[in-house]
């Protein structure tokens, strides 16, 4: 790769964060810096505040305790460098595929003409070239999160956020989806905080692995994935430092949730 | 990230006889239709011409009889002039009623305050049914056009109202967010989110609407001053004309299927989206 290995200077920052739920602490002191260009997968069981983090990381909650910035400064609100793919897609049914994937750009105001530039240059790089004008409705579950994939992609933002963008689909189609991710990422080099709750995905696609641990959701382990890039699908599973990174996270997860499961 | 658009040859030969035998299924299935409803129509006005014919003339007549006398009525009758003035008091009526309608539905779906003060009038009165308000209107608006105005917009409000509320209220919370995280201020919100989603709740409101319009252009026109169709129903009901009432029943028919039609249409264009395939 020509990017220069990375040089860890902190993009984001989260200091101290604490979100309650009425009698229920979601999250505790999370404290993570997410570096320029990496790829960072929050890995956690179900309910751990996966997408409470997330969403405090996009400024659209406030943390009771804590802050994050971006850049060196505290966000507000959702912050314009971000960009977010979410879990149940989140299109607008009365858009067009295009209309969805204009429609942060329409919103910053962008030239009508760079917009069409942009939406055919992002709706190709997902492969859906050809159905500009379907509606969601009548698009498959992989075919949606394309759509949420090339209307985060095209605003040309710096950091991606990603909430288990593919646990709704088939088996298949995840392992696809995942392929593409890894070649469009490799290319562009965001930064990119991707939440799941899959280990196979999180080694597959991460350069770090955060393990979070539910009741209150804390932060337990960090870990890095020595797989170099470019990689694919096939070739991580081959990989000689897969299985036992595989093992020493399911473990770590074992342990964090204090019981046999 | 190449889905396949580059098919070959025979792929795309495939496609193209797949194509054009689900269009003539199609085509075969409407002519079906068509036909089924051909012959439908055909017994019922069969049925009706022939019972029409043997029974009393005050009881039921003859499709044809009653096709003369609404071209009679049209032509040298007051059925023209009634069914001018009968349609601009239910247009001016369902205009009213739709403004203040979605209005009154938007702001208490939206605002707490509108709704904490006037949700429970509006429910009220909606559980009311209104044509025992039709005397106090009466009372305070006489018996002219402004009652009747008042009437029908009355009908026409709440069904509107109630559509409207209930369209804002489920607007799609993970849109909102969706919108927010793309950093949409109020005035986006409103344009890509919130109007979007009520629009099919509008013309369900206004299809129910319109249907309730028509009750309530009736009810006017037979309760306060005998004007219009409702007119012409009352005196040829009062004389027995059977004929002229059921030239009047079908000239109100024809209107609201009219109606219910471009309505539909409406929904068509306004919105696309919402056009699902039937299970069937
Ligand atoms: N708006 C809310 N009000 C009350 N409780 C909430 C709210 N949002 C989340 N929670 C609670 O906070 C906890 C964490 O939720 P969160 O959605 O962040 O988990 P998650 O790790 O993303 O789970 P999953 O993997 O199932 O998506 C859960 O117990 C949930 O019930
Ligand atoms: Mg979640």
């Amino acid at each position: 790769m020509t990017v220069a290995t990375a040089t860890r200077q902190a993009k984001a920052v989260a200091s101290h964060i604490s979100k309650w739920y009425g009698d229920l602490e979601v999250l505790h002191d999370i404290n993570l810096e997410i570096y320029q260009h990496e790829f960072l997968c929050l890995l956690g069981p179900s309910g751990c505040g996966k997408t409470t983090l997330l969403r405090i990381l996009d400024g659209l909650i406030q943390p009771d305790e804590g802050t994050v910035s971006l850049d060196g400064e505290v966000i507000q609100g959702p912050p314009r460098q971000a960009a977010m793919v979410f879990q149940q897609f989140g299109l607008f049914p009365w858009k067009t595929v295009s209309q969805n994937v204009a429609f942060p750009m329409v919103l910053a105001r962008v030239p009508q003409a760079s917009i069409a530039e942009k939406v055919r240059w992002a709706v190709e790089l997902v492969g859906l070239k050809g159905f500009e004008d379907a509606f969601p409705d009548n698009l498959s579950g992989g075919m949606r999160q394309r759509v949420g994939i090339a209307r985060a992609l095209a605003v040309g933002p710096e950091m991606l956020l990603m909430d288990e963008p593919f646990a709704s689909v088939d088996a298949y189609t995840r392992e696809l989806l995942q392929g593409e991710l890894l070649s469009i990422w490799e290319r562009f080099r965001q930064t990119v905080v991707f939440v799941t709750h899959s280990i196979d995905e999180a080694i597959t696609l991460a350069d770090r692995i955060v393990v979070l641990k539910a009741k209150p959701g804390e932060i337990y382990h960090v870990f890095d994935v020595p797989i170099e890039r470019p990689r694919t699908v096939e070739s991580v599973r081959k990989h000689p430092a897969y299985e036992p990174l595989r093992q020493t996270i399911w473990d770590d997860m074992l342990a964090g949730s204090g019981r046999a499961v | 990230m190449d889905v396949g658009n580059r098919l070959p040859d025979a792929r795309n030969a495939l496609r193209e006889r797949v194509k054009a035998r689900r269009r003539q299924n199609e085509r075969r299935k409407r002519n079906r239709y068509l036909l089924i409803r051909a012959i439908s129509f055909v017994v019922v006005l069969g049925a009706w011409q022939i019972y029409g014919a043997s029974t009393l003339e005050i009881i039921f007549t003859p499709f044809t009889t009653v096709i003369a006398h609404l071209f009679e009525l049209l032509v040298n009758g007051p059925l023209g002039g009634a069914i001018l003035y009968s349609l601009s008091m239910f247009l001016g009526g369902l205009v009213i009623g739709s403004i203040v309608g979605i209005i009154l539905g938007v702001a208490m779906g939206r605002f707490a305050v509108f709704e904490a003060a006037l949700g429970m009038y509006v429910y009220a009165i909606y559980s009311t049914p209104l044509v025992a308000l039709i005397p106090l209107i009466s009372l305070w608006f006489g018996f002219g056009v402004e009652a009747q105005l008042i009437i029908i917009s009355m009908f026409v409000l709440f069904p509107i109202t109630i559509a409207v509320y209930n369209g804002v209220r489920s607007v799609d919370a993970a849109l909102v967010e969706v919108a927010r995280s793309f950093r949409a201020n109020e005035m986006a919100m409103w344009r890509h989110v919130i109007i979007p989603s009520v629009v099919p709740y509008i013309v369900t409101g206004l299809s129910q609407g319109v249907a309730m319009g028509l009750v309530g252009m009736f009810i006017s026109e037979i309760y306060t001053a005998l004007s219009g169709m409702g007119q012409i129903l009352a005196f040829s009901a009062n004389a027995y004309k059977t004929a002229d009432m059921l030239a009047v029943l079908l000239t109100v028919m024809i209107l609201g299927v009219t109606f219910r039609t471009v309505i539909e249409e409406l929904r068509k264009r306004l919105a696309p989206w919402f056009n699902k395939e039937s299970g069937r």
